[in-house]
């Protein structure tokens, strides 16, 4: 694979910086315009006794309101249909959308908003995991995985720990709030432009909520402002508030969410409470693990029920466990339908694991990375619960390089004696030391979704276009698959232009998640290439033979010459390699024989060549990601033809980041001192924008461990719904020391280009940041009893670690 | 009297008269939807994300000095707040780089990966490009400190830093020799001097350009909404938890704008801004240090120190530091001829209640510095250190009697977040004036702090919280102290 465009910026990267990026709103406002907004519940459960909406009606300026019944089908979801998109009789969360308001002005509709009477009878709402299990309240059955028996070897382990973990929810906090612009087209067909992750879904609830058929209904989608799982599922019901409109009025609807409104109305990432029991040696291995998983999902099943399966999938994380038993239920509360956020379940599985780590080194006496290198996967050791074995595994050799690269033991003694001299001598701070891996797990759980297909049309020119369903949001999909496009077709990038994501021009896609958009995407596009590329070949060869006074340039308007014609039928090529047809090379915008590189044609030549041969320059491509069998209700990895096992997932995107952290004994106050993270990410086909994902995957995940709290009133209303409450990482909150390296791994050939997902595994290596918070607090005189270990919830708040370091105190003086 | 009905500013250099309804439209809807310059972003609404960040360059009434470009948040002032400034958006950046280049912070911001989604982009250019104006940015420390104000949540910041250190800012031109030159400063200045009698039948606008018209207006109206800067407002307004059919506007009143320093006095006028404030404070290095967890540079280079003070607001950041250091308040009556003085403590009445009668209005603030013998100590605690609204606050203030160091001659402690007001311990205070500083004492005026407290429990933190951050807070400070006797370690 070349170097060239290791470090090519983000095809947007010279707009985003003048500003001429259009985002949903910046499209120019047409006069006949209507401004769309939603009023929605304030109660988290209750019957809708009566609505009234002629005050508000009577505005100057209010155009319309709608509410359930104007859907023709008022159900969605993306697994379950159980969500109105208006509620009609009874509210199940503070926030929940009733009426859809039309008016000429954002001004207009925020008055009409304070005017609208709706009368409720309350009814006893779920606000809680607790709650929800105790009340039996569920969404889906509870699933399993296990292996060997778990139950049997605790009874004998030397030693076992009982415990459990509340993890809190994160808001997205994409930049861009939920939006979209509908606009009414020609019998009754609508044009729709989102902010979304999955614009086949936003097609599909769009037209079957206005009873509408897919053809209906095209969704463009040209970037967003950041979306971080937000946008898979939960952009869809907001683009069809505004095509009710549309499709009502015959007018373009622009609907636009504050981000107070929006951080009220959709989900977050799911809550979890972990319980766990643990067994092992002395040594400190462990023997058997048994959790039981219980999430939040909020009022309606979104996407919960897979987040949980990732989550059961991801309590392994990088450690062998021989005896092992993992449950997943997840809990119907009445709370905003919660839902992905990059990593999906994987971060509350790999941080139960790695917090029980925590404990065991405590309980033994030891440091915690002894603990994990000892139970890292490894060779005889590498199969996970599910019966996949982890291949190309290079997690020893990431702990090892990066114990050595980040001075883990030399700054341990250090952290170690400070800390022993703070605590004598009443010093202010406390410092941690921790080190934790990931190993993330690539391909959706859902095997259906692991297809996606591009188009790719070459023009006479030479130059370019490429369509597929993977939607840009920041993270630079375009970029990575300009990139692989112009490796296979041996073009300069600029020749190169991916187009707007659309259902028009491709159909059924995926969302762009799981870290995914790269790998099906990119190998879609890959393959259309290929199949160009082998009739061009082809071509080529033919045309050598030709004096080129004869060619279809100087001849076809003359019709004097025979035509030529190809027949190449591309064999499935190996896509981790740049593929190669009838010893034609195509490189630096030419085509040339391997055996005689002195014959060459340039790229525009040859595609004109083609188009006057009546051979087709464009090219349709489907892929899907081979080799995947997972049995859901078996929790076990199933065949994929008779006698032949499959996987959950094609590979595991690896990673371990070392963070240091300072904790006040003042105000409880943590700051991340440096954090090293080292990962696998195979070999990427643009450098840059990898670190780029991991530097930012790290800091949103560690602003999930520190800061970033919502809180809620007793009813179930959040509270910190905007910034100035909820508070994500500022740039002072980043490791004041901040070291990112990538491990050369040639070795992931089952991916296209030998690539590896980036999207989520970078943010579970934060996990880190509240693993060292644990290893400051063991060192207080409250947990000098190994049987005493800090029990501190995620996010990790300064409140939450004042109390931790002393539980005593804090309880006498409030 | 001489007047206009229209706010005169320009816009990335074009004159702009805006009037009737155009003056309480949104900064941030007018350059959006009027002027169809989109690059400016609205996320919060609230001036905490700076996604909205624009340069404003203002010379201040009576001042003869050339403003700078500074940066502010768009999205919490409304078009009539522009009145006599100069305005440059991300759209108006072109014009400072080289020819058919892009500008050297955009450059560098491509180079080094500082945009991943796009939409907190413009913020952080210009925020950049308004540092830049004062000089390179030469450590990671001071960009950070520029970028308080901005949030990002796909970089992790680290590219925009590694951006910032390495943009060479001597290829572009400074924003003053395109969009404040001699004839545009001439004319900002000379729209000054014209008061502003303008809006619409349903709200109106009035700026006055000399205190005779303002006691006249404030006698005539003396509940029209006061508007020093209105960052608090155009918050509350953007929410839909405000709005107003009379402002008056002050930002027309030379007074207001200045700054006495003699000795260790400093007065400073009800139009200072925070950034101006701190610039005042620069010798006092301690002192400055308090600015650096206060607000975002976009905030601080709007608001004043007087809005904070007579917002009221039980956790704003000046006032335990004003009641720690005695400040005394100036305050304009309609009715009277001269300035009624009233010191700080005695300000707050209750929760949003201050001292101030109908009319009245803050003219200044004045306030002595700490001398080398003085301690002062400031805090604040909130859930995320910088650009937070505060948990707890505090200000500390002691000096040492002449004949026994370790009894006070003054001891001000105080304490914002943990009552409806910001308050002064004066129990304790006194405690520790007569009792003097040991050991004994001191552990005795923790526990009569906390009975002077009255925390309550929000999403900024328990109670319990803010009373054991409080008691750690002013433990620390008391330790630090000269005493008879050593506290001893280990209390902590």
């Amino acid at each position: 694979m070349s170097e060239k465009g290791k470090f090519t910026p983000h095809d947007s990267a010279v707009l985003h910086v003048q500003g001429l990026s259009e985002f949903i709103d910046d499209r120019p406002r047409l006069a006949n315009e209507v401004i769309v907004g939603l009023h929605f519940s304030e109660k988290a459960h209750a019957r809708i006794l009566k609505v009234d909406t002629r005050e508000a009606l009577s505005l100057p300026g209010m155009i319309a309101i709608y509410g359930a019944t104007d859907f023709p089908h008022n159900l969605w979801g993306t697994i379950f249909q159980d969500q109105p998109l208006l509620a009609d009789k009874e509210v199940q969360f503070v926030g929940e959308p009733i009426l859809v308001l039309a008016a000429t002005s954002q001004t207009v509709l925020d008055e009409a908003r304070k005017l609208i009477r709706i009368e409720y009878e309350d009814l006893p709402a779920i606000l809680s995991v607790s709650e929800a299990r105790k009340a039996k309240s569920f969404i889906g059955s509870e699933r399993f995985i296990a292996r060997g028996n778990a139950e049997k070897s605790l009874k004998v382990a030397p030693h076992r720990i009982e415990g459990r973990i509340e993890i809190q929810g994160a808001e997205h906090f994409y930049l861009e709030s939920q939006a979209a612009v509908v606009y009414p087209q020609e019998n009754g067909s609508l044009e729709v432009h989102t902010s979304a992750q999955h614009p086949t879904e936003v097609q599909h609830v769009v037209s079957h909520g206005l009873g509408l058929e897919s053809k209906d209904v095209v969704v463009v989608v040209k970037r967003m402002g950041g979306a971080f799982g937000g946008k898979e599922s939960q952009a869809a019901p907001i683009a069809a508030y505004a095509a009710l409109v549309a499709r009502k009025l015959g007018r373009p609807a622009r609907i636009v969410l504050s981000k107070d409104d929006d951080m009220i109305i959709t989900g977050k990432r799911n809550p979890f409470e972990i319980e766990y029991q643990v067994g092992f040696d002395q040594s400190g291995r462990i023997l058997a693990l048994d959790a039981a998983l219980f999430s939040d999902g909020g009022a309606y099943a979104d996407l919960s029920t897979s987040i949980m399966e990732r989550a059961m999938l991801h309590s392994d994380n990088a450690y062998f466990i021989e005896n092992f038993r993992v449950r997943g239920q997840v809990c119907k509360t009445h709370m905003h339908p919660h839902t992905a956020f990059r990593g999906f379940g994987g971060p509350k599985g790999v941080l139960m694991i790695e917090k029980v780590i925590e404990e065991i080194a405590h309980r033994l006496g030891r440091d915690a990375l002894e603990i994990r290198k000892l139970n890292c996967y490894r060779d005889g050791f590498d199969v996970t619960p599910y019966g996949q074995r982890v291949e190309n595994n290079t997690l020893p050799e990431l702990f090892s390089r990066c114990e050595a690269s980040s001075d883990y033991q030399r700054r341990r003694s250090d952290i170690t004696r400070a800390n022993q001299r703070a605590l004598v001598e009443g010093g202010e701070v406390l410092r941690g030391l921790s080190m934790t891996a990931v190993k993330f797990g690539i391909s959706f759980t859902t095997r259906f979704l692991n297809q996606g297909n591009a188009l790719v049309n070459i023009y006479r020119d030479g130059s370019v276009q490429v369509s597929t369903g993977a939607t840009e949001m920041g993270q630079g999909v375009y970029a990575r698959i300009a990139r692989i496009v112009a490796d296979e077709l041996g073009l300069p990038l600029d020749r190169i232009r991916v187009m707007a994501t659309s259902t028009e021009k491709n159909a059924n896609t995926s969302p762009t998640a799981a870290s995914s958009g790269t790998d099906i995407n990119g190998a879609a596009a890959a393959l259309a290439c290929q199949q160009i590329k082998a009739r061009l070949s082809e071509l080529v060869t033919k045309l050598f033979r030709k004096d080129p006074s004869l060619w279809a340039v100087k001849t076809a308007g003359l019709g004097t010459e025979l035509e030529i014609e190809v027949r190449s039928q591309t064999q499935p090529q190996d896509l981790f390699n740049v593929s190669s047809f009838h010893d034609v090379v195509f490189d630096e915008g030419f085509a040339s024989l391997k055996s005689d590189p002195k014959r060459r044609i340039s790229f525009s030549d040859l595609c004109n060549e083609a188009y006057l041969n009546r051979i087709s320059l464009s090219e349709y491509a489907h892929y899907k990601i081979p080799n995947l069998a997972f049995d859901k209700l078996k929790g076990q990895v199933g065949e994929t033809a008779p006698g032949i096992l499959g996987g959950a997932f094609l590979y595991f995107t690896q990673g371990v980041a070392v963070s240091e952290v300072s904790v006040s004994r003042q105000s409880g106050e943590v700051k991340v001192l440096r954090s090293d993270v080292l990962m696998d990410l195979g070999r990427p086909v643009n450098e840059a924008l990898d670190r780029g994902q991991v530097c930012g995957g790290f800091v949103q995940g560690l602003g999930w461990m520190t800061t970033e709290n919502l809180f809620y009133s007793p009813g179930g209303k959040l509270l910190s719904h905007s910034p100035s409450t909820y508070k994500i990482p500022s740039i002072h909150d980043i490791p004041r020391d901040f070291r990112i390296d990538l491990l050369a791994n040639s070795g992931n050939l089952v991916n296209v280009r030998g690539t590896k997902a980036v999207g989520e595994p970078p943010l579970l290596l934060a996990i880190s940041v509240w693993t060292a918070v644990l290893d400051a607090l063991r060192c207080v005189p409250s947990y000098t009893a190994p049987e005493n270990f800090p029990q501190i919830k995620v996010p990790a708040t300064s409140e939450r670690v004042l109390e931790a370091l002393d539980p005593t105190r804090f309880k006498e003086i409030g | 009297m001489p007047h206009r009905d229209y706010v005169f500013f320009y816009l990335n250099g074009e004159a702009i008269h805006a009037s009737g309804e155009e003056l309480f439209l949104n900064l941030t809807d007018f350059l959006r939807l009027r002027k169809g310059l989109s690059g400016t972003k609205v996320v919060c609404a609230e001036g905490d994300c700076g996604a909205c960040t624009v340069l404003r360059a203002f010379p201040k009434p009576g001042d003869r000095r050339q403003p700078s470009f500074e940066a502010i948040n768009a999205c919490i002032v409304r078009v009539a707040q522009m009145d006599a400034s100069s305005l440059v958006t991300i759209e108006g950046l072109r014009r400072l780089a080289p020819v058919s280049e892009l500008h050297p912070i955009q450059e560098a911001m491509v180079r080094c990966h500082g945009a991943q989604c796009g939409f907190c982009t413009p913020g952080f250019v210009m925020s950049l490009a308004a540092a830049l104006e004062k000089g390179p940015l030469l450590e990671a420390q001071s960009v950070k400190n520029k970028l308080t104000g901005n949030l990002c949540r796909c970089t992790g910041y680290q590219p925009i830093i590694d951006a910032a250190l390495s943009v060479d800012a001597s290829k572009a031109s400074r924003a003053a020799s395109v969009y404040l030159t001699s004839p545009m400063l001439a004319m900002l200045r000379k729209v000054q001097k014209l008061g502003v009698y303008g809006g619409t039948k349903e709200v109106r606008f009035e700026a006055p350009a000399t205190q005779a018209e303002l006691r006249r207006l404030r006698k005539k109206f003396p509940k029209a909404t006061l508007l020093a800067a209105g960052t608090d407002l155009g918050v509350a307004a953007n929410k839909g938890r405000f709005a107003a059919r009379h402002f008056l506007s002050l930002h027309l009143l030379a007074p207001l704008y200045k700054i006495k320093a003699s000795g260790r006095a400093l007065h400073f006028g009800a139009r200072v801004t925070l950034s101006e404030f701190r610039q005042a404070l620069e010798g006092t290095p301690s002192l400055g240090e308090f600015f650096n967890v206060f607000a975002s540079p976009q905030i601080k280079n709007f608001a004043t120190v007087a809005g904070n003070v007579a917002n009221a607001s039980p956790i704003a950041d000046a006032p335990p530091f004003l009641l720690a250091l005695d400040a005394e308040l100036e305050i304009f009556s309609p009715r009277k001829a001269s300035l009624r003085k009233i010191p700080i403590k005695d300000f707050y009445l209750a929760y949003k209640e201050t001292d101030l009668r109908e009319g009245e209005l803050i003219w200044a603030i004045s306030l002595k510095l700490p001398t080398p013998s003085e301690r002062f100590s400031f805090a604040k605690i909130s859930q995320r250190r910088d650009l937070d609204i505060s948990c707890v606050n505090v200000g500390f203030f002691f000096r040492p009697s002449a004949k026994n160091a370790s009894r006070p001659s003054a001891l001000r402690l105080a304490v914002g977040g943990v009552g409806p007001t910001p308050l002064r311990l004066l129990q304790t205070e006194a405690f520790l004036m007569k009792e003097g500083l040991n050991a004994r004492t001191c552990k005795e005026a923790l526990s009569r702090a906390q009975a002077e407290i009255k925390p309550l429990s929000d999403l900024r933190g328990s109670s319990a919280y803010r009373r054991l951050v409080t008691q750690n807070l002013l433990e620390k400070f008391l330790r630090s102290l000269p005493q008879e006797e050593s506290l001893g370690a280990g209390q902590l």
